[in-house]
């Protein structure tokens, strides 16, 4: 093991806070987002090596963990059938988190998503990688990636009722009549 | 970091949400997120020195 390069260092530490909140994200709980994130950097460390200076750090490390987690986490979907009520644990463990009922609700139906669209949609949507670096980072083609966030959107809008602002749909309509506008 | 590339296109399977609820939902997700980012602990600062001491110790 060589020391690990001052620069190294600084990107490693800069990406953590991202790092972390996508393990949040995976594991649905905060104490095991941690021991996640704890060995992503004894394993980034470990391998320093491999990692090419001047590509891309926060990619590397979140492939690195993302591995951590799906391996983890086959081993215990054998063990606990329950993976629905172990995300959940989140809002128990930070009650001060769950004053927002935005939040609550977002968490929720976050929950919901299979395995594969929460990742997609957070890497995306929240961490701020592109289609080509998520592609990388979960080992599928860009394609998967785009129609794994599409799918997560559609199921999210239908779990949040949100519906679009434009829309000319039942519930216009549905208004009209209640109010008699169009009736003599 | 190298500048990310903003290639992507509007893909065929896109056109199932209209444009305002992706917008939704897309700040929605960044909020619940922004809630779960923190400062880096301190434990993995210092667990990174600790790794770089024994890896300086282990070289010499």
């Amino acid at each position: 093991m060589t020391t690990l390069d001052p620069a190294l260092r600084e990107e490693i530490l800069a990406a953590v806070p991202s790092l972390r909140a996508f393990a949040i994200s995976l594991s649905g709980n905060i104490d095991r987002a941690d021991d996640l994130v704890q060995e992503t950097l004894l394993r980034a460390l470990a391998n320093i090596h491999s990692f090419q200076p001047g590509t891309n750090m926060p990619a590397w490390l979140f492939t690195i963990l993302r591995n951590l987690f799906r391996s983890e986490y086959r081993k215990r979907r054998r063990e606990v059938e329950d993976a629905d009520g172990s995300y959940a644990d989140t809002l128990k463990q930070h009650p001060e988190q769950t004053g927002h009922v935005e939040f609550k609700e977002f968490t929720a139906a976050l929950s919901k998503l299979p395995e594969d669209q929460r990742e997609a949609l957070i890497l995306i949507g929240a961490s701020g990688f592109s289609y080509e670096e998520a592609a990388e980072i979960c080992g599928c083609a860009v394609g998967t990636i785009k129609s794994r966030v599409n799918r997560a959107r559609t199921r999210l809008a239908g779990l949040l009722h949100i519906e679009s602002a434009n829309d000319f749909g039942p519930d216009r309509t549905t208004r009209a009549v209640l109010s008699g506008d169009d009736v003599a | 970091m190298e500048s990310r590339p903003n290639t992507l296109k509007k893909g065929k399977g896109q056109a199932a949400l209209g444009r305002d609820i992706q917008a939704k939902i897309g700040q929605q997700l960044r909020s619940y997120y922004d809630t779960l980012l923190e400062p880096t602990p301190d434990r993995f600062a210092d667990l990174l020195s600790k790794l770089d001491k024994q890896g300086k110790e282990g070289a010499e």
